[in-house]
């Protein structure tokens, strides 16, 4: 399925892509809302810019699967088809975040449902936003 | 709920760490609307609550580090934070800014500015999130790198957090020791490092997920994606993203302002091996950016050859200067090496630098010998001599705990002719702009408010354009136009400001963001009334804490005036004490300060600083009419 990629080598660490995510979905000043992670590694050999974003695993994908209350779905209707959450069903199991195999759902300690990329209905603005041009999406 | 629309959180944390005690404290309108942030902030809390004549290396010396309305925010660049103390080194104001994750960290926990008082007991550091704030034992990280404490700091933290660290240099309370943020950002030049040390604060760190208050949102996004657009099509861009700010290394040998062997010569046979252009074909790994940056210049580099191989290093124009030319090293992997570890032990590079050239220079032309360098040979460009010469002023040992000072008070202890060669204003050493024949840039200096720093008016490229020879009006105009922008906007904005210099983002731009962000109608004119009251009240603090001033203090290293260029298209050049005097008189007189550099009283009162003639009076200074 198509997702988000960030090129590690062309990746600065700016977190620029990270405030717009959080001013798309939510509307405020503050990366911690985002649902594209850049993590800036560091190894006293080596610095490397890391990320976690949801891959698209598809209808089949765990969190789809284990939510209790069946909120989370695969939307097929958009420009390009992803997660996506029905807000009335969710309960706040965050059942998703802990089963996740990428690590790319998130808790939010100031928010009531999990955090996670819907690609932004298919026009990621991250990608549109990213300076390096790092940001792609890929299949 | 905070007293502000945007930009501001409201609220300023308070520690002191002999009592432990925590207090928050709200930000009064007033320090906002008059003073905006980072420095304006640094230097009115410093006027305030310090008294003249604090020990900078005892518990009343207070620390700030400061956030300013537009740090933290989507801003081009605005990934700042201003740290602020009276300096150990030059017994003035002193403060830094410096590139990091931290500005936005501590913001999203509820704060624009920390100060912090007192002095801890045993090692500490300080953990701020939204739900408290904690004064942590540091007894485990006393003594390591900034790379380590780094790494042992996320390890425990996680890796989204923001810091500021400092290394042994600061713990051995070295006096141009500096803070270090995620592997090799650096602040503080004039001493805040061991600001940190003596009161045994190892780091400050912070981790945040709380809104950024912004008035209007939508404005603040649309405007920095024009920045954004305007920045990019730059022809510029391009070169920039590859070389950052070490492209000014081939520009500088052009130009014969490139410090090399202790700013004797302003050109450097070896300047292709440590240039920009060299660093991207061959040493560059990676581009690190500070948050929100559009134009990052963490110049990631990896040493190739030689014993050296595989060690990295941030590199930028400065430090490749100080730690290149500067010493007579021709070599990237050496270079490389020498930023690498003045960024682990917490140095800073331009004074390691200077000071190293500086103790080279006495021992070449024979004023020191080996019995005072603890039997060290010192040549130019000679590392491993270079390396143990680092050792020794990090640890304080033998030869080194007298350079561990910096170059003037070191200069002073070796006596005789050594003073001459001691490259510095006001205490703090010269950055890497020779200024042998660039009589502004040496204004630019001899008037910048924390001693020798290109951060206030970096009018050296304007002023090779324009014509070294001349002296008149206009250069004056252009080092103060540059104070009120890059020492005054950006400082007080808090924001970086490669933007506008390197690639021509306009001011209005700022204006605009800053009104959007705080819902505030500020003009442009504004901001430089701000930034003149800013310098003023600089002004006054090192006048009171020298209890009057003298023009000297202003004046340019001698050796620029004394020592005349030998090498490159410049040969011959030097500065000319009657011209840099008469270029003073006109900068004084534009300030509204009398001939020898004091404020005048209607100036403190055209900005409002009536209380600061006062208090200056009252310590003795004689104040003009």
């Amino acid at each position: 399925m198509k997702h988000i990629w960030v090129d590690a080598t062309r990746c600065s660490g700016c977190k620029i892509c990270e405030q717009v995510c959080a001013k798309v979905h939510y509307n405020v000043q503050n990366p911690s809302k985002t649902a594209l992670k850049i993590n800036t590694v560091f190894t006293p050999e080596k610095i490397w810019h890391t990320h976690n974003v949801c891959q698209q695993c598809g209808p089949d994908a765990p969190c789809i699967k284990s939510c209790p209350t069946g909120a989370l779905y695969w939307k097929t209707d958009a420009k390009i088809p992803h997660l996506a959450i029905d807000l009335d069903k969710c309960e706040s199991h965050f059942v998703c975040v802990s089963v996740c195999p990428y690590n790319a759902i998130y808790r939010h300690p100031a928010l009531p449902n999990p955090v996670f990329c819907d690609l932004c209905d298919g026009e990621p603005q991250c990608m549109r936003w990213c300076p390096m041009g790092a940001i792609r999406i890929v299949d | 709920m905070s007293n502000f629309k945007g930009g501001w959180v409201g609220k300023i944390l308070r520690v002191d760490l002999s009592s432990e005690k925590i207090k928050e404290q709200e930000l009064s309108k007033d320090l906002a609307y008059e003073w905006i942030g980072g420095r304006g902030w640094a230097i009115k809390i410093l006027w305030d609550e310090l008294e003249p004549g604090t020990d900078p290396l005892g518990p009343d010396n207070k620390l700030i580090i400061a956030t300013g309305p537009l740090t933290g925010t989507i801003v081009p660049s605005s990934g700042k934070v201003v740290v602020a103390a009276k300096s150990p080194l030059t017994g003035g104001y002193g403060d830094g800014n410096i590139g990091s994750h931290l500005g936005h960290m501590l913001k999203m926990s509820g704060y624009d500015a920390v100060i912090i008082e007192g002095r801890a007991k045993k090692p500490v550091y300080l953990w701020i999130t939204p739900n408290g704030v904690e004064i942590k034992d540091a007894s485990h990280l006393w003594g390591l790198s900034t790379f380590e404490t780094e790494i042992a700091l996320r390890r425990d933290h996680g890796n989204d957090i923001g810091s500021v660290i400092i290394g042994p240099a600061g713990e051995n309370l070295v006096k141009f020791s500096v803070v270090i943020t995620e592997y090799g950002r650096a602040g503080g030049r004039p001493g805040i490092g061991a600001v940190f040390g003596s009161k045994k604060l190892k780091a400050v760190v912070a981790h945040g997920w709380e809104d950024i208050p912004m008035a209007d949102i939508d404005k603040a996004f649309s405007l920095s994606y024009e920045a954004r657009r305007q920045l990019m099509s730059n022809p510029g861009y391009r070169k920039w993203i590859e070389q950052g700010t070490m492209m000014t290394i081939e520009w500088s040998q052009e130009a014969s302002v490139l410090p090399t062997y202790n700013f004797t010569e302003g050109v450097f046979d070896y300047f292709m091996n440590i240039g920009g252009e060299t660093m991207a074909n061959k040493y560059k790994m990676l581009r690190k950016g500070c948050f929100s940056c559009m134009m990052p210049c963490g110049n990631l580099s990896v040493a190739r050859f030689g014993k050296f191989e595989r060690t990295w290093a941030e590199l930028d124009y400065e430090n490749v200067g100080m730690l290149g030319s500067n010493i007579g090293v021709g070599s990237m992997d050496e270079v490389i090496k020498l930023n690498r570890l003045a960024d682990e032990l917490g140095t800073d590079t331009i004074s390691l630098g200077s000071v190293i050239a500086f103790a080279i220079d006495l021992y070449q032309r024979g004023i020191i010998s080996t019995k005072q360098t603890d039997g060290l040979e010192l040549k130019w460009g000679d590392i491993d001599t270079i390396l143990t010469l680092i050792d020794k002023i990090v640890k304080r040992e033998g030869f080194g705990k007298i350079l561990a000072e910096g170059v003037k008070k070191a200069a002073e202890r070796i006596g005789g002719e050594a003073p001459k060669y001691a490259i510095h204003v006001k205490g703090l050493e010269v950055s890497a702009y020779d200024c042998h024949a660039a009589p502004a840039m040496a204004l630019s200096y001899g008037t910048s408010p924390i001693g020798a720093h290109h951060k206030d008016a970096w009018v050296i490229s304007w002023e090779v354009k324009y014509g070294r020879e001349k002296v008149d009006m206009t250069k004056v105009e252009k080092v103060i136009e540059f104070q009120r922008i890059r020492g005054g906007l950006f400082e007080f904005l808090t924001v970086c400001r490669l933007p506008w210099i390197e690639l021509g983002l306009g001011l209005d731009y700022y204006v605009k963001l800053f009104n959007a962000i705080t819902g505030l109608e500020q003009s442009l004119d504004n901001f430089f009334f701000i930034a003149d009251k800013i310098y003023t009240l600089i002004r006054s603090f090192w006048v009171r804490e020298f209890g009057g001033w003298s023009r000297e203090y202003d004046y340019p290293p001698r050796k620029w005036f004394e020592v005349p260029l030998s090498k490159g298209p410049l040969a011959g050049m030097k500065l000319s004490k009657e011209i840099y005097d008469r270029l003073l008189d006109l900068y004084y007189d534009a300030r509204g300060w009398d001939k020898s550099g004091i404020p005048k009283k209607s100036t403190l009162e055209k900005f409002g600083l009536t209380d600061v003639a006062e208090k200056l009076e009252k310590v003795g200074v004689k104040l003009q009419d």
